[in-house]
């Protein structure tokens, strides 16, 4: 627990904070403990950052700043709001965080769409509508994001002439065979047997991992 | 027309084979590398404490007050206004009496020079001419009519 010593807030290391638990922590932010607060981001920014990305996937490709802006604004609407109504604390810190990344993601796409830049693509009136009408689930976007981390574990086991071959993703997982096989000047053949050992290799280790959950069901893009 | 090699053609139309479906690893391996590409797997900078910190109120907060304040004072003047101008318009009527006697004189004075010349007390006796200052009909003109004059006499605005 942060001390309090001579009545000024002393703020609390790392080490101490990541024992805390979240209101304790969102307390300490409050008071002004960048530390606490750090804490509790490294508890959840990704949740935060992968709820903004599922909700407008195309804004945040056109422009990676973009997600770092909603991020910020998500968790500064947070402490904001714990600021005004301090007795007020949800039951579930993931749920409402994910609630808050989903508002102030659906207002910078507003906001976009009233400036002169226009709305952006793919975005309009509807699709607005469409993802106000849809919560997403905080359990399962963690899931999700557990199943990409193990991926990327996975990913990073590969040998080298794998990797260099996982730079053509795009191009593959759109079946452009040729192009990517131009890209890595090899026949079509050879890159779509190597592609198929790569999967297979991938496939292998996240069931070792992961006791069996192979990979996410595919979902519909925004 | 001679067609051209398939080298050229693919960089003119993508070759995209749409009967090759995507291995669940392949779409997550997608859905990896656009999150990578977006960022989502960066680090969120710890916000400033001046942007989530409200503002001092103690500029909203006289505002708001001066602000209600004004409103009251506005009505109030307003009642104010009305008020005066409703009590100088009665003012300016003539007094006039709340209740008229049984005998409806012209004023009060020359109801109290009768009381005074016909009051016989409350054993007397009353004569023709005074018939009409015995408001209580008892047969005598004593204290009694008098105070029931006063009682009558009311000033109307």
């Amino acid at each position: 627990m942060p001390k309090n010593r001579g009545g000024r807030f002393q703020s609390a290391d790392s080490h101490s904070a990541s024992r805390l638990d979240d209101h304790s922590l969102i307390d300490a932010s409050l008071k002004g403990d960048d530390a606490a607060l750090r804490t509790l981001m490294d508890r959840y920014d990704r949740l935060v950052r992968y709820a903004i990305f599922r909700t407008a996937k195309r804004h945040c490709l056109r422009d990676p700043q973009w997600l770092d802006t909603v991020a910020s604004d998500t968790w500064t609407g947070l402490l904001r709001s714990f600021r005004r109504e301090p007795d007020k604390r949800p039951t579930s810190l993931s749920t409402y965080l994910t609630a808050i990344a989903r508002f102030q993601t659906l207002s910078a796409i507003r906001r976009e769409g009233t400036e002169d830049l226009g709305p952006a693509p793919g975005f309009g009136p509807e699709q607005i509508a469409e993802l106000s009408s849809a919560q997403p689930d905080p359990g399962t976007l963690l899931s999700d994001m557990d199943s990409l981390d193990l991926l990327r574990k996975c990913a990073a086991l590969l040998p080298d002439s794998d990797k260099v071959i996982l730079s053509q993703l795009n191009a593959i997982t759109q079946r452009r065979w040729v192009e990517a096989g131009q890209a890595l000047e090899m026949s079509e053949s050879t890159l779509r047997s190597r592609w198929k050992r790569i999967i297979d290799r991938l496939r292998q280790c996240m069931e070792s991992k992961s006791g069996g959950n192979i990979a996410p069901e595919p979902r519909r893009s925004d | 027309m001679a067609r051209a090699p398939d080298k050229t053609r693919a960089y003119v139309m993508p070759v995209t084979d749409h009967h090759d479906p995507l291995d669940p690893i392949e779409t997550a391996l997608a859905e990896f590398g656009e999150a990578e590409r977006a960022g989502v797997f960066g680090r969120t900078p710890l916000p400033g404490r001046e942007a989530w910190e409200d503002k001092p109120t103690t500029i909203k907060f006289p505002l708001r007050t001066l602000r209600r304040l004004a409103i009251a004072a506005t009505i109030a003047l307003a009642v104010g206004v009305w008020s005066w101008t409703y009590s100088t318009r009665q003012s300016s009527l003539p007094m006039q009496p709340h209740k008229a006697t049984s005998l409806q004189f012209a004023d009060s004075g020359t109801i109290q020079a009768s009381i005074a010349r016909c009051i016989s007390g409350p054993t007397g006796s009353v004569d023709a001419a005074c018939g009409g200052v015995d408001f209580d009909g008892d047969g005598d003109v004593d204290l009694a009519d008098f105070s029931s004059f006063q009682a009558s006499f009311a000033v109307q605005r």
